[in-house]
């Protein structure tokens, strides 16, 4: 049987505004997300979502305009 | 004399965390596309994005919920809503708003809105969780094959050059020893196809077996 392949994880260091980061504490504190990290990474997720989602509209556009001609 | 400042500097911390790998090209991909500048500047909108989200969600259950009636205990409700905009959303600009939402209906709100997102999440993270072991599986089929060729795992049968193995015996591989669901098994053919021609082999198929043959020796057929 296959064993789990562990997903590779990278360290990356970033600098954000202060405030930026004291609201990500909150969101913690107040227990809506288990850690700052999870936060972040959760906002990445969301945004490569949305980048995705944008890209394949353009991709199905440009296939309808390519269909149309 | 230099020239005065207009804009106070923003303050800046130094932040570091681990993201997958996989992430992180993804991201360098849309950096090199030239939508974003950098990396962090990426992290910075995303994170940007995820607080605005937060704040949305508050107004539309502000916007959304039904009025409180008058009196003390709306004073003292609104109050302790204001407090929790405050701690949850954090947006210091906000305004009490008149007639404010219930405690209820804004915890409800941010944990939907967090489900979907974990849900989202979990999907995307599954699909390629089981693409990746889709890709694997079939790759180790292909390999046991070609290195069964002259032995029993398989039953392989062997005629003028080509090799014979029954589907039967590969759904068993791919099912039982993989546990890959049916619809996958059906799409392993294509992929399979694709991995014996990396090999050499050309691969085709009838209804209950797959027909291999030496890439070469099907071009001298033809010459």
């Amino acid at each position: 049987m296959c064993s789990e392949v562990k997903e590779k994880l990278v360290l990356i260091s970033l600098r954000i505004p202060k405030q930026m980061y004291n609201e990500l504490e909150n969101l913690v504190a107040r227990g809506l997300f288990p850690s700052r990290s999870e936060a972040i990474r959760t906002a990445i997720r969301n945004l490569l979502l949305k980048e995705r989602e944008q890209a394949n509209q353009y991709t199905e556009e440009e296939g309808k305009l390519v269909v149309g001609r | 004399m230099g020239v005065p400042r207009t804009k106070a500097k923003e303050k800046m911390v130094l932040i570091s965390i681990h993201v997958p790998k996989q992430m992180l090209e993804e991201i360098n991909d849309l950096v090199a596309s030239g939508k974003y500048t950098s990396v962090s500047e990426f992290i910075r909108y995303a994170i940007r994005d995820l607080l605005n989200n937060m704040r949305s969600i508050i107004n539309q259950v502000a916007a959304t919920t039904n009025p409180q009636p008058q009196g003390t205990h709306q004073a003292q409700q609104q109050q302790h809503v204001h407090a929790v905009l405050d701690t949850v959303v954090l947006n210091t600009d906000m305004k009490p708003v008149a007639n404010g939402p219930s405690n209820g209906a804004i915890e409800y709100v941010i944990e939907k809105s967090i489900e979907k997102s974990i849900a989202r999440a979990e999907v995307e993270r599954k699909s390629k969780k089981a693409a990746k072991r889709y890709r694997e599986c079939v790759t180790k089929l292909v390999n046991a094959i070609l290195n069964d060729l002259s032995h029993l795992r398989f039953n392989i049968k062997q005629e003028d050059g080509t090799y014979k193995i029954s589907k039967k015996v590969i759904r068993e591989f791919l099912e039982v020893d993989w546990g890959l669901p049916k619809g996958m098994v059906a799409a392993a053919y294509g992929t399979m196809a694709e991995e014996f021609d990396k090999r050499g082999f050309i691969m085709r198929r009838t209804p209950t077996a797959i027909i291999l043959k030496k890439r070469q020796a099907a071009e001298q057929e033809v010459v």
